[in-house]
């Protein structure tokens, strides 16, 4: 795995703050292997018996990972957000390696209920999304990839948890009625 | 669709919902021409009101939840075979049972992660796990194949039915013929191995599967690359992976040093990692702790405490776990011939006593208990223990005494002597215990100071009496001749007795003018005090044990293998009227199978119970010296008839010590600990005590206190048996001091109900290591446990501290409050309680200072957490938000100095600032001032 210059996270972090978006892709693409083992340790059926805190693995354990990486880089809320978006990279990404084999993988429902969502169709929905309104996607992201609760996510983008509430109510309608056609 | 479009769909959207649904049909037939829109309008309300949880689950937990389907495999078809279940958490872990129909046959499928890097990668892992199929060895796992497709990997291999040995750890400790015989088998199957260049890299207690005739299987060869996750090791494990999952940290303790260094591992690896199960056989806990939270060099350099561990044994463990691989043996074959030379040697040493059927002999270790015989005043009780190995050449180790006084609030006592301790006697007014073993030394514990007087003894010792008048005799287990001690004057008395032949058990009669003597060669045969006859009662050899009743009227004589002037025949008990010397009955014969072991008889002399044979005759080990099979028999005998009215059977490992708790019942210890009612054989109540067991079981005279032994940690745990109101005592505290610097804490509370139960609750069984003074590692064992109507399970798991002092807490089972909460130390030195990253957390007032114990406990009550401090309370605040099962009633009580200062569920986390040295532990645990860790 290579070594990830702490200059170029912090670099990178400056410059999604400033506005570049792309930047908070390549941030994932540095660290995504990282939290690639990760996720699946996670997602090892032994583990799966415990409650999981998704938000403790997120938040916990990314800014574990950045710390070690970049002591310096205090910046949290920044860190939610890259979390949330690797995490959602590597669940769909995932997701979509066992579609490939359709046998096996009869027990993933295509339509979708609260616990079996297929996350690629999700994926590809939540992309559509992102071009009708991206502050949707951004807070489905968070909420739904992240595990992030209402608070905090009007934290992170810096909105009322009313209208993070507003706003995931009706994306979680949208994509619904998307997944179903 | 536009973005305008999606914001006029959203629009609608949230306006229709506003309203009722009836008007909703209309107002959007009003409102939105566009039919697309509207639909699409509709479909959303529709798929709110149909399903508003949808994606409220996060994604994690979906992916999860949608993995760990059990049936999610079950019935289907993977290239030419048919998955039939899944194994589930059998040997195997997450693999399913299969059948081959080309070859109908039951095979194990194992899925491996698709997770791959390359594909160059993933096809050299596939062609590594080719050659390690290559190996074709009884004791390793077959596979079969490796099939491929649809994105998916598989292996194939052998199915094997039985448990791992990381299942049988938990069950109970194995006997060394046992360790000896896995050891073997592995290292056979490494030497295999070895030849075709294979190096397994993951061998661990749960990667050997022992089948039902004890033949180990080692698992998993070759694919430790292939089914876990890369191991990433920077610098601080525990940093780069957070709050790390159980499979991780499961590896950790048995990988080589070279292996957490980053390095690649070579055969010698796997001996490495071999010694490391190995020692956790021997002695239920792995050799490296520290691992984690300091420089990796540091914990291999360590030296490994032998435990108590047979040396021969140890010599080998010790080579493995050498941190320099040149150190170790060279190849597994090495390996092999010195265990088989072992083997050889202990098997001879363990069963050579089997002709005679001296079943506590037949044991590489013995564990000997003695109950105090009649004298039993001053509220004092008395448990001795030692660990020593009878008919070898060995030096024995010395034995420890463990006082514990009820007048004085219950601490105990620990007294370490230079011998073993074999035997106890009390002197009449109870004012000093007597220990001895079959040395030359005979050691006195005053017990108004715990001061241990060691006297030299011109003869070999044994068995200790002492009369009502005073005198202590002294049996030789050697020597034909009998000591006697003045209790008073604390000398012997000019000669020796002889008696003509070493002596087994002795009793008095109850004026004390009589003593008998259980010879083994010789017979049972009287001697009189004063005059020093000896007269012989009778011929039958091999006479075990004895016991006289309270009342002075009947001695029982349990005689083994014996048969008159050395003929052979049954275990017979012998009654006789003590009175008259005149044999009443014989009790036993081919119908009746008995095993000459001491008597044991009520208080009101009425019932006596002996020791039947196992089932099958013998003492009966597996194959791999796990444990008993077949069952333990012991005969009621009523004492007025004279005849055995009942027999009681149980498991052999739950009754491998039997003591009467008054004149109706008895308690029976071995795994488990029941109280037993005499009359019907029923139990009355039944309590399991670990994985470890608690064995054998002795109750004081006066049946105030009930004595426990754990047969691996040379300890005593004494218990007060209270008669009144369920209101349990935090009395039961024992400690185990090894001797460098570790200690482990058994705390259980006690009480018994006004229905006669008695309610254990054991607390945390489990070793505190200093690591580096600010932090510890902790493990659990697995335990069951009973309390009151409540039953609950602890699973095992591991907690740890880091060194800034904060400790994770995870794998708790559902019934455990605490998910999520953690016990930090501050920068500031206050200890804090977190309950997940949003919840505020919980102070104490208390600023840990360096050098101070603290004892940290944090309690969850029904609408509280508490924090508290030295058992004061410090904090409490309201529990966190959402995941946590509310508790209607607090479970059980816990104080100082008996008042109670919390109650509820208790979990406690004893912390300390630094490391103490022997000397600290000595004074600060094993003197009469109160230690930092009372309840």
């Amino acid at each position: 795995m290579p070594e990830v210059p702490p200059e170029e996270i912090t670099r990178l972090l400056h410059a999604w703050n400033d506005g570049d978006s792309q930047a908070l892709d390549k941030l994932a693409a540095l660290v995504e292997s990282d939290l690639r083992r990760l996720a699946q340790i996670f997602m090892q059926k032994e583990r799966a018996e415990h409650t999981l805190q998704p938000t403790a693995l997120m938040s916990e354990t990314f800014i574990r990972l950045m710390q070690w990486k970049n002591p310096n880089c205090e910046n949290r809320v920044h860190f939610m957000r890259v979390a949330a978006a690797i995490m959602r990279r590597v669940l769909v990404d995932h997701a979509r390696r066992r579609d490939a084999s359709a046998e096996l993988n009869s027990h993933i429902k295509p339509t979708t209920t609260e616990r079996g969502a297929n996350l690629v169709a999700l994926d590809d929905a939540l992309k559509q999304l992102a071009e009708l309104d991206r502050r949707k996607s951004e807070i489905v992201e968070l909420r739904f990839f992240g595990g992030y609760s209402v608070a905090e996510t009007a934290e992170i983008l810096g909105i009322s948890p009313m209208t993070v509430k507003r706003d995931w109510n009706v994306a979680q309608a949208w994509l619904r009625s998307e997944l179903d056609e | 669709m536009t973005p305008d479009q999606f914001r006029r769909i959203e629009q609608l959207y949230e306006q229709a919902l506003n309203l009722p649904p009836d008007q909703r049909k209309a107002f959007l037939d009003d409102a939105c021409p566009n039919e697309t829109e509207r639909e699409r309008v509709i479909a959303m309300i529709e798929a709110h009101e149909r399903d508003s949880g949808f994606l409220s689950v996060p994604a994690i937990l979906v992916a999860t939840q949608v993995s760990a389907n059990p049936a999610s495999r079950a019935g289907e078809r993977i290239s030419h075979y048919k998955i039939l279940r899944r194994l589930g958490k059998g040997g195997m872990g997450e693999v399913y049972l299969a059948e081959d129909t080309k070859l109908d046959r039951h095979v194990a499928l194992k899925f491996i992660s698709t997770d791959i890097p390359s594909n160059d990668e993933r096809k050299r892992l596939i062609r590594e796990a080719k050659a390690a199929a290559a190996i074709n060895h009884p004791n390793v796992v077959a596979i079969h194949e490796i099939g491929e497709g649809r994105g998916v990997t598989f292996i194939v291999m052998e199915y094997v039915e039985g448990k791992t040995v990381a299942d049988k750890l938990l069950e109970g400790p194995f006997e060394v013929p046992g360790i000896v015989d896995i050891g073997i088998q592995v290292a056979s199957a490494l030497d295999a191995a070895q030849a075709k260049g294979i190096v397994h890299r993951d061998i661990k207690p749960r990667n050997l599967i022992i089948t039902r005739r004890g033949q180990i299987k080692v698992l998993d060869f070759g694919l430790a690359k292939f089914i876990r996750p890369e191991l990433h090791l920077h610098g601080d494990l525990m940093q780069t992976t957070g709050t790390s999952p159980g499979q991780m940290l499961g590896t950790l303790p048995y990988m080589s040093p070279e292996q957490l260094m980053g390095r690649n591992p070579d055969h010698r690896s796997d001996l490495f990692s071999l010694g490391v199960v190995l020692y956790q056989l021997a002695t239920g806990r792995v050799p490296f702790h520290g691992m984690l939270l300091e420089p990796i060099d540091q914990t291999f350099d360590r030296p490994i405490d032998s435990m108590g561990m047979q040396p021969g044994l140890h010599e080998i463990v010790s080579k493995c776990l050498q941190k320099e691989p040149e150190h170790r043996y060279s190849s597994a074959g090495d390996l092999l011939v010195d265990l088989k030379s072992l083997h050889e040697q202990v098997v001879r040493g363990a069963f050579g006593g089997l002709q005679k059927r001296k079943r506590s002999r037949s044991l590489p270790y013995v564990l000997q208990w003695t109950l105090l015989g009649a004298s039993l005043l001053a509220g004092a009780a008395f448990a001795v223990t030692s660990l020593w190995k009878p008919d070898t050449e060995e030096p024995r180790r010395a034995g420890q005494v463990f006082v514990r006084s009820t007048s004085e609030g219950g601490q105990m006592r620990r007294i370490a002597l230079n011998h073993g301790a074999a035997h106890l006697a009390v002197s009449p007014n109870g004012d000093k215990l007597f220990v001895s073993d079959d040395r030359r030394e005979l050691s006195i514990i005053k017990m108004a100071d715990y001061s241990v007087k060691t006297v030299a003894l011109p003869r070999n010792g044994g068995p200790l009496a002492v009369s009502p008048t005073g005198q202590l005799y002294i049996g030789s287990s050697r020597e034909s001749y009998m000591l006697v001690f003045d209790v008073n004057d604390e000398r012997l008395r000019d000669k020796p007795i002889p008696v003509g032949a070493p002596v087994v058990d002795m009793a008095f009669n109850l004026e004390g003018d009589r003593l008998y003597l259980a010879q083994s060669n010789a017979g049972l045969k009287r001697l009189s005090i004063g005059t020093n006859d000896l007269k012989q009662i009778t011929d039958r050899v091999c006479p075990e044990g004895l016991e006289a009743d309270a009342q002075g009227m009947r001695l029982y004589v349990a005689y083994q293998c014996s048969g008159p002037s050395g003929s052979p025949g049954h275990d017979v008990v012998e009654i006789y009227d003590l009175k008259t010397e005149t044999l009443l009955d014989t009790v036993g014969g081919p119908a009746i199978p008995m095993v000459g072991q001491k008597p044991r008889i009520a208080p009101d002399g009425r019932l006596v119970m002996l020791d039947g044979a196992d089932a099958c005759g013998l003492p009966a080990y597996d194959h791999v010296g796990c444990k008993r099979v077949g069952s333990h028999v012991y005969h009621l005998l009523d004492a007025t008839t004279r005849r055995i009215i009942r027999s009681l059977e149980y498991e052999g490992n739950e009754a491998t010590s039997l003591a009467f708790l008054d004149s109706s019942r008895f308690l029976l210890s071995g795994d488990t600990l029941s109280v037993v009612d005499a009359n019907t054989g029923q139990f009355v109540e039944r309590l399991t005590v670990g994985p470890e067991g608690l064995r054998p079981v002795v109750v004081s005279r006066d049946r105030k206190r009930a004595f426990f032994g754990s047969v691996r940690k040379q300890f005593v745990l004494v218990f007060e048996l209270d008669d009144s109101e369920c209101s349990p005592k935090p009395e039961g505290l024992a400690l185990f001091y090894p001797g460098d610097g570790t200690f482990t804490e058994v705390v259980g509370q006690w009480g018994m109900t006004p229905h006669g139960k008695i309610q254990f609750v054991p607390g945390r069984v489990g070793q505190a290591f200093f690591l580096d003074g600010n932090s510890f590692m902790s493990t659990d064992w697995t335990g069951r446990y009973q309390f009151g109507v409540h039953d609950f399970s602890v699973t095992a798991y591991v907690r740890f501290a880091r060194t800034d002092g904060e400790m994770d807490l995870f794998n708790w089972t559902a019934e455990n409050p605490f998910r999520g909460m953690r016990l930090l130390k501050s920068a500031d030195g206050s200890f804090v309680v977190q309950s997940g990253p949003n919840a505020g957390p919980l102070k104490s007032t208390t600023i840990a200072k360096p050098g101070v114990w603290y004892h940290v406990a944090v309690t969850r009550m029904e609408r509280e957490i508490a924090l508290y401090v030295n058992g004061v309370l410090e904090n409490s605040g309201p529990p966190p938000e959402g995941r946590y099962p509310a508790l209607d009633r607090p479970l059980f009580f816990g104080g100082r100095d008996g008042k109670p200062t919390f109650q509820g569920w208790l979990d406690e986390m004893t912390f300390y600032n630094r490391s103490l040295t022997q000397q600290e532990v000595q004074d600060q645990y094993l003197s009469r001032e109160q230690g930092p860790c009372r309840l």
